[in-house]
C-alpha cells in the first residue's frame, strides 16, 4: 500500500458517486465536499411534565455536502448539471477521497454512503455560474453500521483484468470480526459484465475472496453499497478485485470499505 | 520537515520552456546572455511574503505549521536596442512569457511544496539585469505553500 501520511489540501479530494443505473466523476468540476459527518441523536433532558420525546439512542444520521461545483453542460451527461440534474430526488451512494498531497490512491482516507439529493441550486457568481447540491442527511434503512469513514481499496481508474497483485492493496492493521460495508462505483464497462468485490488475506501475501463483499453482475455502469453481516470476519489485508465475463475487457471503477 | 527552497527551484529550472533558458538558485546570471532568452531567480526581492501560520499545539519542532512566500523570477527576452526599432522583439517576447506562464501553470505544484500558483506579473516591459542591461521582459511571483511537520 502506498504511504499516504499527514496532512493535505483541498485538490487532492476526490469525490465519485451515483445511483443504480448512473455514476459519475465530481471531482473536475467540484469545489467543495462541504461537511461530512456522523451524529448521533442524543436525549433531550425534559422535566417531569413535558411531553415524551422519544431519541434512536446509537443510531447515527450521515451528512454530506453541500458539493459545490462549477455548472457546466456537455454532450452525453458529461457536465456537472447533466450528471446531477438527472439524480434530483434520488437516493445517491457516494464516495469522497481525501489524498494525502497527492491524489487518493490504495489506502487513501474516504468517506461514504449513502444520500438523498434535497436540493440543487445554480448560482450567479462573480466568474463562472456555480452548482451547489444539497444532500439530506440520510440513516439509510436497513444500514447495520454507525460508521461512514474507511479508505479506498481501489481509486477511479481502469482495469482490463482481475487481481493477481499483492502490492496495491489496504494493511487494515489487524483482522475484525465487526463486518463491514463496501461502495463501488462503475463508471465505464465497455461490454458483458463485471462483479467487483474483495479479497482479504491475513498475511498480505495469499488473498481469498471477501465473503458477500461484492456488487454481483454490473452490465452498466452505477454505484452502490453492499453490507456484510455484523459479524463477519474481515482479515487485516483487502485488495480490490473484479470478475470479467461476457466480453468485458476494460472497466474503470472506484471501491471504498468501512469496517465495522 | 524541513523547508525546501531549493527543490522547488530546482523542479523550477527543470521546466522546458524550448528557447528559454531557465536557472536555478546557483546560476544567477551577473550579466544576461542576450543570444538567449533567460528566466532566473531575481536575486533582489527573490523572497518576500514570508508567512508562518501554526497550525497547531507544540514547539517549532512539533508544531504543524503552514509556510507562504513569493519568489520572483526575471524574464530575459531580447535586448531592447537589439534591433532596428525598439520594438520588433517586442511582441515575440509576449508569446514566449505567456509559454513560459503556461508551462508553471501546468506544472503545479512543484516538486517540494505543497502547492505552487503564478501569482503576479508585474514590470511586464523593459526590465533590467543584475549589470543592468535592458530587456523586453517581465517579472512574476510564483507563490509557494508549504507544511512544516
Amino acid at each position: 500500500m502506498a504511504a499516504q501520511t499527514g496532512r493535505s489540501i483541498s485538490r487532492y479530494v476526490r469525490a465519485w458517486g451515483g445511483t443504480a443505473a448512473v455514476a459519475y466523476d465530481l471531482s473536475g468540476d467540484a469545489t467543495s465536499v462541504g461537511t461530512l459527518g456522523i451524529e448521533f441523536e442524543s436525549q433531550d433532558i425534559k422535566v417531569l411534565n413535558s411531553e415524551v420525546v422519544g431519541a434512536m439512542l446509537g443510531r447515527p444520521t450521515f451528512s454530506l455536502g453541500p458539493i459545490n461545483s462549477i455548472l457546466t453542460t456537455g454532450a452525453a451527461g458529461v457536465g456537472t448539471f447533466d450528471k446531477q440534474a438527472i439524480l434530483q430526488g434520488t437516493l445517491q451512494t457516494m464516495l469522497i477521497a481525501w489524498g494525502m498531497r497527492e491524489a487518493p490512491t490504495y489506502g487513501s482516507i474516504a468517506f461514504m454512503g449513502q444520500f438523498h439529493l434535497k436540493s440543487l441550486m445554480g448560482l450567479d457568481t462573480d466568474v463562472t455560474h456555480s452548482l451547489s447540491a444539497s444532500y439530506s442527511p440520510t440513516t439509510p434503512a436497513g444500514l447495520n453500521y454507525v460508521n461512514a469513514w474507511g479508505r479506498v481499496t481501489h481509486p477511479l481508474a481502469a482495469e482490463t483484468a482481475a487481481n493477481t497483485g499483492t502490492t496495491n492493496v489496504v494493511d487494515g492493521g489487524a483482522a475484525t470480526t465487526a463486518g463491514g460495508y463496501l461502495v463501488y462505483v462503475l463508471t465505464s464497462i465497455n461490454a458483458g459484465t463485471v462483479a467487483i468485490s474483495i479479497d482479504d488475506s491475513a498475511d498480505g501475501t495469499s488473498y481469498s475472496a471477501l465473503s458477500g463483499a461484492t456488487s454481483g453482475a454490473l452490465s452498466a455502469v452505477g454505484a452502490g453499497l453492499v453490507q456484510l453481516g455484523t459479524t463477519a470476519t474481515v482479515r487485516r489485508y483487502t485488495r480490490w478485485q473484479i470478475a470479467l465475463a461476457g466480453g468485458a475487457s476494460a472497466v474503470t471503477f472506484a471501491i471504498g470499505f468501512v469496517r465495522g | 520537515m524541513t523547508l525546501a527552497i531549493s527543490t522547488i527551484c530546482t523542479a523550477i529550472s527543470n521546466l522546458n520552456v524550448p528557447g528559454v533558458e531557465i536557472k536555478n538558485l546557483y546560476e544567477v546570471p551577473e550579466a544576461v546572455d542576450e543570444r538567449f532568452p533567460t528566466l532566473y531567480p531575481e536575486p533582489s526581492g527573490f523572497v518576500s511574503e514570508f508567512t508562518v501560520t501554526k497550525n497547531s499545539f507544540g514547539t517549532g519542532l512539533t508544531a504543524m505549521m503552514t509556510v507562504t512566500y513569493n519568489l520572483t523570477y526575471t524574464f530575459c527576452f531580447a535586448p531592447v536596442s537589439s534591433e532596428r526599432t525598439i520594438f520588433v522583439k517586442w511582441a515575440e517576447m509576449v508569446e514566449k512569457a505567456f509559454r513560459i506562464y503556461d508551462t508553471i501553470i501546468a506544472a503545479c505544484p512543484l516538486a517540494g511544496s505543497v502547492e505552487t500558483e503564478l501569482q503576479n506579473v508585474f514590470e511586464f516591459g523593459p526590465v533590467s539585469d543584475p549589470a543592468g542591461n535592458t530587456f523586453h521582459g517581465c517579472k512574476f511571483i510564483i507563490h509557494v505553500t508549504e507544511f512544516v511537520n
